[in-house]
């Protein structure tokens, strides 16, 4: 049984002045493979529409994994970033299978580009 | 491979290439498995370049490095998928009558090319495939086609996720990942009415459908990609059970083996790859085992994908293999350069250039190119259809300055193919 363990990442200033067109750009290079900005639109990875201050595990007709399903958090922009950093550590046996993004700048204009799907 | 160049073939190299002349089909064909978009719920495009196989992106790549077995979750996806491909053929001289196929004419032909079925997926936990069955409209008939069956897990080692298999595969090079070998790579299409093919050593095709080999596999998370395995021959029984069957075929002497040695890294707007491949063969007669011939194969190869946010997409990708034959006929060396870049606007409007090279022994001197133009409207997530059906249609330009050892003459072989090509 995984347990999900949230890193803190400090980086909510940078998130603040994202922007969010570039941030259009580095969804488009790192997630959409696995994950659709449409509602309702479940790839390898479940949608990513209205993410921000959604539950975690929260997509019905989505299969997560039992680490995602025990996680029980909100995605706040903190949590994200922190999860798309390191998924593997902070979601301890989380299915998605993505290195992380290193670049505290991309993350934040991804993280203004979330924001904006809802 | 058409049936018409194992003439010109058998002439210029005698019987370097006989296996690979008699193996009629496969050599470029392609393959497109929706199957698979309907088990990850991913949509063509975030496999394959162009939205149509069998061209991968890295994340395609991972996905047969996995074993073909990564999905959304969910039950019940029944790992089949279908495909045609239909071609019209000019070529700049007509077919000589007597290689003409029966029900074509000399020139300007239109056929169903390829109707295939794929067994292509997930079936258990670790274990998937891509096992393609083949209907030829040219030759009239059916085969196994590609075959690669997959096991594949995950590790830790060295610090990293990695992901280790085995593929039991009937032709070397198609369980690669990287489109630069022989096995997947441009020109994917060709028309079985091309009047000439440029030779190549045994990894090109030289033993496809007929081998069976194991081979072993490790992508270590810190980039290095590594295998190892043997080939060797399919019974005569099954060959002529499911297979093209010729009583001139050869059949691999002992242990045929094959390594791999590469480095990939994706950096999600970019990915690369390179490496090292090869394989020791030895052939001899069905009939006759004092005839045998020793096939060493040695390559390097490289792939280099700019993706950015998917709107334009350049790769470049390519493999130089050199050869020796040794028989008691004397020894044959050839070397072999295939390089081709592609550019793709919004995952549909595609181009590529390739070129050719094969030098060596001087008769087997032979150079051209490839141009392709094709369109490929559905695929992507918000597609008609998806993920049911996917469509391209393409126009391909294929020219030979040279043609074993000759330059005059070598353009008349020019063809120009329009096809279509779906898949469900
Ligand atoms: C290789 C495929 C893949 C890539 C690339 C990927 N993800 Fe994921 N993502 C998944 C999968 C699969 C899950 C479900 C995880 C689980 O159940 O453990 C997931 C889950 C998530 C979740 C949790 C959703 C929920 O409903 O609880 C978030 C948030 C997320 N991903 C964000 C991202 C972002 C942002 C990116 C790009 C930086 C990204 N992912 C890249 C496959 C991917």
């Amino acid at each position: 049984m995984a347990v999900a363990c949230w890193l803190l990442s400090g980086s909510a200033a940078a998130m603040a002045d994202g922007d969010a067109a570039k941030g259009k750009d580095v969804f488009d290079s790192e997630c959409s493979d696995c994950h659709s900005m449409k509602q309702g639109k479940n790839k390898k990875g479940p949608s990513l529409f209205g993410i921000v201050d959604r539950a975690s595990a929260s997509i019905s007709d989505y299969s997560y994994s039992d680490a995602m399903r025990g996680a029980n958090v909100t995605w706040t922009a903190e949590k994200i970033d922190a999860y798309i950093t390191k998924p593997k550590e902070v979601v301890v046996g989380t299915k998605m299978k993505y290195d992380g993004l290193g670049n505290a700048a991309s993350r934040a204009d991804l993280l203004a580009y979330l924001a904006t799907q809802k | 491979m058409s049936l018409f160049d194992s003439s010109r073939f058998l002439r210029a190299t005698s019987r370097l290439i006989v296996a690979a002349a008699l193996t009629t089909i496969g050599m470029t064909n392609a393959f497109a498995v929706p199957s698979y978009a309907r088990q990850t719920g991913d949509s063509c495009d975030a496999c394959h370049i162009g939205s149509i196989g069998p061209q991968l992106t890295p994340h395609g790549m991972k996905f047969k490095l996995g074993g073909y077995t990564d999905t959304d979750g969910k039950p019940g996806h029944i790992p089949l998928a279908a495909m045609a491909i239909a071609t019209y053929t000019h070529s700049s001289s007509d077919i000589p009558d007597d290689e003409v196929p029966s029900g074509y004419s000399s020139n300007n032909n239109t056929a169903l090319q390829e109707l295939s079925g794929f067994i292509a997926g997930k079936w258990f936990d670790h274990v998937g495939s891509f096992t393609q069955i083949t209907y030829s409209g040219v030759e009239k008939v059916t085969s196994l086609d590609n075959a690669d069956i997959r096991f594949a897990t995950t590790a830790n080692l060295f610090g990293g996720d990695a992901t280790l298999g085995v593929t039991l595969n009937n032709n070397p090079t198609i369980q690669d990942p990287f489109n630069s070998l022989p096995g997947w790579r441009f020109p994917f299409l060709g028309s079985d009415f091309a009047l000439a093919e440029a030779p190549g050593p045994l990894l090109d095709g030289g033993i496809e459908l007929q081998a069976l080999g194991i081979t072993a596999y490790a992508q270590l998370a810190n980039g290095i990609y590594a295998e190892l395995g043997n080939y060797s021959s399919l019974s005569r029984g099954f060959l002529k059970g499911v297979n093209d069957y010729s009583d001139e075929q050869q059949k691999i002497d002992g242990a045929s083996p094959y390594y791999r040695i590469a480095y990939f890294k994706d950096n999600k707007t970019d990915a690369y790859s390179f490496g090292l491949v090869g394989m020791n063969t030895k052939l001899k007669d069905y009939n006759d085992s004092s005839v045998n011939e020793k096939f060493n194969d040695i390559g390097v190869d490289g792939n280099y994908q700019f993706l950015g946010t998917r709107k334009h997409i350049i790769t470049v990708a390519g493999s130089y293999i050199h050869e020796t034959v040794k028989s008691d006929g004397g020894d044959v060396k050839l070397n072999q350069l295939k390089v081709s870049g592609s550019y793709y606007f919004d995952k549909t409007y595609g181009g590529t250039l390739g070129y050719f090279n094969v030098s060596g022994d001087s008769d087997l001197a032979t150079n051209g190119m490839v141009l392709q133009a094709d369109y490929t409207p559905f695929g992507k997530e918000d597609s008609y259809g998806a993920p049911w059906a996917n469509v391209r249609v393409g126009l391909q330009y294929t020219m030979f300055n040279k043609l074993e050892g000759d330059s005059s003459g070598a353009s008349d072989n020019n063809s120009l193919m329009a096809f279509v090509w779906a898949s469900l």
